[in-house]
């Protein structure tokens, strides 16, 4: 659980890397409810994808940029704020880079918000790092 | 709870625990565990509305939280999605939507969630709903 005192701006959060593949998006689909068939069914997503074919769920490479941050904030009741902009579609069987750092500290209130991101391999933006903010609690 | 903690590949042991060991009303949800009463619900009461015309056709671009308070098993929220913003372009139509969730018991708010869909027109937008699912 970092104090205020302890952490700096440009503090950088460790880096997590994890290949999105089907059966983790069909798992997510199932704990979510969110079978948007864009995320499992490659004939549908042939129509509607950017890419043309079966895309990551926006909301699961949210969910694991979170998962660093409530890692680093000391539990998910130190989470005030999550943003996530969901630039680059993120195509099934890709490996993603996650990360986060700290942009910006406010004695006043003790929180930090810290950029997140999650790209691919190409540095394709999948969760962008210019737009996606936690704000998080310090002790 | 449990379930979107290990689909999110959260390594908390917290949500794998023994309830005799951590009672369940302990268990602080994820953030995002949010998305199951904002984002997906919302999604589905949407695309439900026929004389909206929105489609499953749609990109999630962005989505933002404030959290008012913890979310922990055994809350009752009541979650009140509404269309905050509507923007045409020539291609694509841009939905903002916002979910209030409240205490169902004391009204005080606890998530509110903001998310922006992109709802794709043109050639996919003149097969609606469950037409989608037909191969092109």
């Amino acid at each position: 659980m970092p104090r205020l005192e302890d952490v700096e701006v440009g503090q950088r959060l460790p880096t997590v890397e994890a290949t999105v593949d089907q059966a983790q998006l069909i798992r997510y689909a199932g704990a979510s409810g969110d079978f948007n068939p864009l995320h499992w069914e490659q004939r549908f997503a042939s129509l509607v994808s950017p890419t043309g074919g079966v895309i990551a769920h926006g909301m699961l490479n949210m969910a694991r940029v979170s998962g660093l941050v409530t890692a680093w904030a000391g539990g998910p009741t130190k989470v005030k704020r999550l943003a996530a902009s969901f630039r680059a579609p993120c195509p099934v069987g890709t490996t993603v880079r996650y990360g986060g750092e700290v942009a910006a500290i406010d004695p006043a209130t003790r929180t930090a918000t810290l950029s997140l991101w999650a790209e691919l391999e190409d540095g394709s933006r999948v969760v962008d790092r210019r737009s996606s903010r936690a704000v998080v609690q310090l002790d | 709870m449990r379930e979107y903690a290990l689909a999110t590949g959260g390594q908390d042991p917290v949500y794998t625990a023994d309830p005799a060991d951590v009672p369940p009303e302990e268990v602080v949800a994820p953030p995002t565990f949010a998305a199951c009463f904002t984002v997906t619900r919302a999604a589905e009461v949407l695309v439900a509305d026929t004389e909206l015309g929105a489609h499953p056709a749609l990109i999630h671009s962005s989505q933002e939280y404030d959290f008012h308070r913890p979310v922990r098993v055994g809350d009752v929220l009541e979650c009140t999605p509404w269309i905050a913003d509507i923007v045409s372009r020539t291609r694509v139509e841009l939905l903002t939507l916002q979910v209030d969730c409240v205490d169902a018991g004391t009204k005080d708010p606890v998530v509110t969630g903001r998310g922006s869909l992109v709802f794709l027109t043109g050639s996919v937008a003149g097969s609606r709903g469950e037409t989608n699912h037909a191969p092109p």
